[in-house]
């Protein structure tokens, strides 16, 4: 089984940023990349070349399900596993964003000492584990 | 000439002169026949007496004339003027004697029978005059001309006219000569009100065609005759005397079979019962006329005086003749006050319409029938509606005698007319003015109605939907689907739609569609079903609603987002991820990483709420297996738990036990009591997870051996932000939303949660969840409310 080593984040909220990137990094020990805007990221995909996507929904410019369907597109982004992170957590939110072909979808405000767990874990289940 | 012949030849023409002047007199008297026949043998002789003596003063004229001597038959001797004497005188005298021998008598029995006919009259007269039946009259004095003509059957009639002006006779009076029983009972039946007669060719027929009397003393061979009925007795002789009035022929009398037959001095006889008979015919005819009028006005005063109806009789004036108690009792007017009066000017007033007034008059003034409402005046001055209906009354001539109006007062009904319009204008003006629109639609869902609101909802006026299907107000594909559906709820009686206030989608006139909230019920009109709907347009209100979902979705996006970042940031440093913290510092993160989750958590709490009570919550109702459910919850929160050094331990199972829920939302409730159980537990003990049947429920328990619910506290516990110790908030952590929403949760589900509790001995919290049945496509509560 391949392992969840690196992770692109997209995440315009500086702050936040801060938080993931201690949360993934020190904490969890990933590789990890941060964009701060879907086209950011798409433009970072081909050099990077994550193994997992980390997805803020709501940006400016392309939002998350926009970044998503781009990268869809790609050829790299095609099959990649995508997590979304979002602050509306409304069911209907919820369940619209688990309809787009994602792994899954965290809350905000959550828990930078165990997101790191939360990925291995929809890493492992991704993979039969 | 000598002085003596003079002398005497002047008595003599004197005498002569006398003789014929008393001759002619009785000639004269006897051809008028007004006494006596002028041919009877007795007059004869009278006559001849007087003419012998005429003859004999002539002769003793002549003797003073020798020149004439020749032409007297007798000589000129004494005996000669002896013979003179004799045959003027005596032969004269002789004459006389014998005339008035017979005639006297006959004088006294013709006077007697004179006189017994003037009795006969004068009875028949009183008679008629006692008797308001006319018959006994007449058939008395039929009696009496048969006894005093010596006939042996007869008749008084009638002579009346058909409507083509043929006479017919109608009797008054007739012999009973029925000679079998067939005419037995003919004469029986008939007499009384008189038989009919209409056959002109007969001897009687004759006299009331000509007018003229008609004898027939061989009627057999008479040409008149019309032949008599088989059995009828035999007929020697017939008078037919026609009774003139004036000139009119009124009547006829007709007697039979006299001995010897009848002549011009039966009817001189019978002259003075004509005139009589006449009189009494033309009196009848008045009486029967008037006894007629009468009967009607009895009859009518009869009916008027019963009925509560008001009835008033004018003359042609209009002036009024009679009125009745019905009359007196609704105007208070009596009879006396209003005789002579006109209607008019006592019955109306300021209130009654001129223009019904009018029509009223124009009618009358045509003579003709008419029926109105107006307003009358009682003599109080109290005014009051009548319907009145007014007839002219005409006579047997036809001609206009008055005018009868019938009353009935309508007051109440005017009153009832008044109120319920008013009622019916107040129900129209709430019905106009009331914010929902409000459509009724008859059993094949024709619109029955369309007030004022449904017109602003919908864009229609009411005439353009008034008697259309009311599926024209709707998109498809109800619209199509309208008709069916009503038909299989009134012969099903399975209601998708009564009763239940719905949302639903209009189409208005515009063709756009929008949302609708609609409750129907079903009421029943003279039997006939009738649906009333009443629509409200929530376009706004979904707007709002909307709109407060999109702030609520904001605000909850907007507070998460910088908690996220203090969150997390918190986490990290109180995780150790940059290194270790100065114990007060290390402290002090741990106070700002506690409230920081407490404040993430009130927020969930604060949005929870506002979404249930906004109605905005959205539930996913699914049967699901209990047991997967319960231990996934025990699972997610077996960290917080263990944060609290509690340990959750199931047990007891129910397996293959199906509950309707929403998962995500039972989730949340099992969340709420685990961690308030693990909250309120020291640490180190057990929290017990127990699920069980109970009926149609599955009851989840949670039991904590914490401190317990205090017994002030226990009926406050589901209440928003309450907890049993203000001082215990900020320790234990929680919004003190938790159980309010859960309970919220809960009924939301169908569910019930209470629980049990000892002061220091903890708590048990059950949720009932039911058990879940097959869908039912027809069960309401199977769709997603």
């Amino acid at each position: 089984m391949s392992s969840l080593e690196r992770i692109l984040c997209v995440e315009d909220d500086p702050d936040i940023q801060e938080v993931i990137r201690l949360a993934l990094e020190t904490v969890g020990g990933f590789t990890v990349k941060l964009c701060a805007s879907g086209r950011e990221a798409l433009a970072g995909m081909a050099g990077f070349r994550p193994d997992l996507v980390l997805l803020d929904v709501m940006m400016p410019g392309m939002d998350g399900p926009q970044t998503l369907a781009a990268l869809r597109q790609q050829p790299e982004g095609a099959a990649l596993p995508v997590i979304f992170m979002t602050a509306k957590v409304q069911p209907e939110e919820v369940a619209h964003l688990e309809s787009l072909g994602v792994l899954g979808v965290i809350a905000k405000p959550f828990d930078p000492m165990a997101l790191a767990q939360e990925l291995r874990g929809h890493w492992r289940r991704l993979h039969g584990g | 000439m000598p002085e003596a012949v003079i002398t005497d030849v002047l008595l003599e023409v004197v005498r002569a002169l006398l003789l014929l002047g008393v001759l002619g007199v009785l000639w004269r008297h006897g051809k008028s026949g007004r006494a006596v026949s002028a041919y009877h043998t007795g007059w004869r002789l009278i006559l001849g007496g007087f003419g012998l003596m005429l003859l004999g003063s002539l002769l003793d004229v002549t003797d003073n004339f020798p020149a004439l001597n020749p032409y007297v038959v007798i000589g000129d001797t004494e005996t000669e003027a002896w013979l003179e004497k004799l045959v003027g005188y005596t032969g004269g005298s002789l004459l006389l004697f014998l005339g008035f021998r017979r005639w006297v008598p006959l004088m006294g029995k013709q006077r007697q029978r004179h006189q017994r006919l003037m009795d006969a009259i004068v009875r028949a007269q009183a008679s008629f005059i006692s008797n308001t039946e006319a018959r006994q009259a007449f058939d008395e004095l039929l009696g009496n001309v048969l006894d005093l003509t010596n006939s042996e059957y007869g008749f008084i009639g009638e002579v009346l006219y058909t409507a083509a002006g043929q006479p017919y006779l109608k009797t008054s009076a007739i012999t009973n000569i029925a000679w079998n029983d067939a005419t037995r009972a003919f004469y029986a039946a008939h007499t009384p009100q008189g038989m009919e007669f209409t056959n002109l060719n007969s001897l009687f027929g004759a006299a009331m065609t000509t007018g003229e009397p008609v004898i027939a003393n061989d009627p057999d061979h008479d040409p008149r005759r019309g032949g008599l009925p088989a059995g009828h007795p035999p007929l020697t002789a017939f008078l037919g005397l026609p009774i003139l009035l004036g000139r009119r022929m009124v009547g006829l009398v007709g007697v039979a079979n006299r001995p010897g037959g009848y002549s011009q001095e039966e009817i001189t006889f019978l002259e003075p019962l004509s005139g009589t008979i006449a009189q009494l015919i033309d009196a009848r005819q008045a009486t029967q006329a008037h006894l007629a009028i009468n009967n009607t006005i009895k009859q009518l005063s009869l009916v008027a005086s019963k009925t509560t109806n008001g009835v008033i009789i004018t003359d042609v004036e209009g002036q009024i003749e009679w009125v009745n108690a019905g009359f007196e009792r609704i105007s208070g007017y009596t009879l006396a006050e209003v005789r002579g009066r006109k209607p008019g000017e006592v019955l109306q007033g300021p209130a009654t319409d001129p223009a019904t007034v009018a029509e009223i008059g124009r009618a009358l003034g045509r003579r003709e029938s008419c029926e109105a409402e107006l307003v009358n005046y009682g003599k109080s001055g109290h005014h009051y509606w009548i319907n009145i209906k007014i007839d002219p009354i005409r006579d047997d001539d036809g001609q206009l005698r008055g005018f009868m109006g019938i009353e009935t007062d309508i007051s109440p009904r005017k009153a009832a007319e008044a109120s319920l319009a008013a009622s019916a204008q107040h129900t129209q003006a709430v019905l106009d003015n009331v914010l929902d629109g409000i459509v009724t639609i008859d059993g094949q869902g024709m619109v029955d109605s369309f007030n004022r609101s449904a017109e602003r909802i919908f864009g229609y006026v009411a005439g353009e939907v008034v008697g259309r299907n009311v599926s024209m107000l709707m998109p498809e594909p109800y619209r199509g689907e309208h008709d069916e559906y009503l038909r299989r709820y009134q012969t099903t009686g399975v209601a998708r739609v009564i009763g239940i206030g719905r949302e639903v989608r209009g189409r208005r006139k515009d063709g756009s569609l929008f949302p609708l909230d609609l409750a129907i019920t079903e009421i029943s009109r003279d039997g006939q079903p009738f649906y009333i709907g009443v629509v409200r347009d929530i376009t706004e209100r979904k707007r709002l609603d909307r709109l407060k979902k999109e702030f609520l979705s904001t605000v909850s996006h907007e507070l998460r987002t910088p908690l996220t970042s203090i969150r997390g940031a918190l986490g990290l440093m109180a995780g150790g991820a940059v290194g270790a913290l100065p114990e007060q510092a290390e402290h002090l993160v741990g106070i700002a990483l506690k409230n920081s989750e407490h404040l993430s958590q009130l927020v969930n709490d604060l949005l929870d709420m506002e979404k249930m009570a906004a109605g905005a919550m959205r539930f996913e109702m699914e049967a699901l297996e209990i047991m997967p459910l319960v231990e996934e919850a025990v699972e997610v929160n077996r960290a917080y738990g263990e944060a609290c050094k509690v340990s959750f331990h199931l047990a007891s199972r129910l397996d293959e036990a199906l509950v309707r829920v929403d998962g995500r939302r039972f989730l949340q409730v099992m969340a709420n009591l685990l961690s308030n159980a693990a909250k309120f537990s020291r640490e180190g003990e057990q929290v017990e997870i127990s699920v069980s049947r109970r009926d149609a429920h599955v009851r989840v328990a949670v039991q904590d051996h914490g401190p317990g619910i205090p017994e002030s506290f226990r009926k406050n516990i589901f209440k928003q932000f309450s907890q049993a110790d203000a001082s215990d908030t900020r320790q234990r952590g929680g919004t003190g939303l938790g159980l309010a929403i859960t309970r919220k949760l809960v009924r939301h589900m169908g569910g019930r949660i209470g629980f049990e509790s000892r002061e220091g001995a903890g708590a048990t919290f059950h949720v009932d969840l039911p058990l879940a049945r097959p869908i039912d496509s027809n069960d309401p509560s199977a769709t997603s409310d």
